[in-house]
């Protein structure tokens, strides 16, 4: 920026500014300088909503995350009594009953209506891994 | 003049400061949807173990019930019965609380 002073005597022949042009530029400028100021102002509260907004979005989606925990914990609880306890009892059970119908055929077709009942292991083929990071508990 | 700059490079600033905050939202919002996404994955594949552990059970105490009907007529199946019989209670204790009701995933 290069300040015009108008008192300044230009060079015969050049189209110099008058005085009133020279106070509508420098009016222009302000206003102008102002609709700049006025549009970052504008740009700042437009991103610290947001800002806001996305913080929001954040926390929620964590509390969302936290309220479904205790139910993951204990649904864990329950596979996992289930893999640990119970499957061992079945399947040593199901072994028993399986040697009983081979020495006491008449029962084989009650045994059989059974068949493939009694889990090997994990009750599901596709077996869950814990998420990598627990998003809940963070805040 | 210099306080006209002088906001202007105060709003600059702000405005700066205000977006580099916003991309670290940004970051962090891609992050925690990122797990929470794999979360609910985890919580769905424990609701169809759930499942499928419950029919289990039911399948099995069937079994064990079949098993209990032929025991009346079949003393060797009765004494075999009588041997698994504090392992068959506890298991039948174990079904008898019921499983959870897991809340589906909202809207995810």
């Amino acid at each position: 920026m290069t300040p015009i002073d108008p008192s300044t005597p230009s060079a015969p022949g050049s189209n110099s500014l008058s005085e009133a042009d020279f106070i509508e530029l420098v009016k222009s400028v302000r206003s102008l300088r102002v609709l700049f100021n006025l549009a970052l102002a504008i740009l700042l509260l437009f991103l610290v909503t947001l800002n806001a907004f996305m913080l929001w979005q954040i926390r929620s989606t964590r509390i969302q995350a936290s309220r479904l925990t205790p139910t993951v914990r204990e649904m864990e609880r329950v596979v996992g009594e289930y893999e640990t306890n119970s499957v061992p009892i079945m399947q040593q059970f199901t072994v028993e009953l399986r040697r009983f119908a081979e020495r006491n055929p008449d029962f084989a077709p009650i045994l059989n209506r059974y068949a493939g009942a009694v889990p090997s292991g994990r009750p599901t083929n596709a077996p869950p891994q814990a998420p990598v990071a627990n998003p809940a508990p963070n805040k | 003049m210099s306080k006209n700059f002088s906001i202007t490079a105060v709003l600059v600033a702000l405005l700066l400061l205000v977006t580099a905050l916003f991309g670290a939202f940004a970051l962090t919002h891609a992050r925690v949807d990122a797990s929470v996404r794999a979360f609910y994955g985890y919580e769905r594949g424990l609701e169809t173990q759930i499942v499928m552990v419950t029919r289990n059970r039911a399948v099995f105490q069937a079994m064990v019930n079949d098993a209990r009907e032929y025991a009346k007529k079949s003393p060797a199946m009765a004494s075999l019965l009588q041997q698994y019989a504090p392992s068959l209670e506890q298991l039948e204790l174990q079904n008898k609380p019921s499983t959870p009701a897991a809340p589906s995933a909202p809207g995810r």
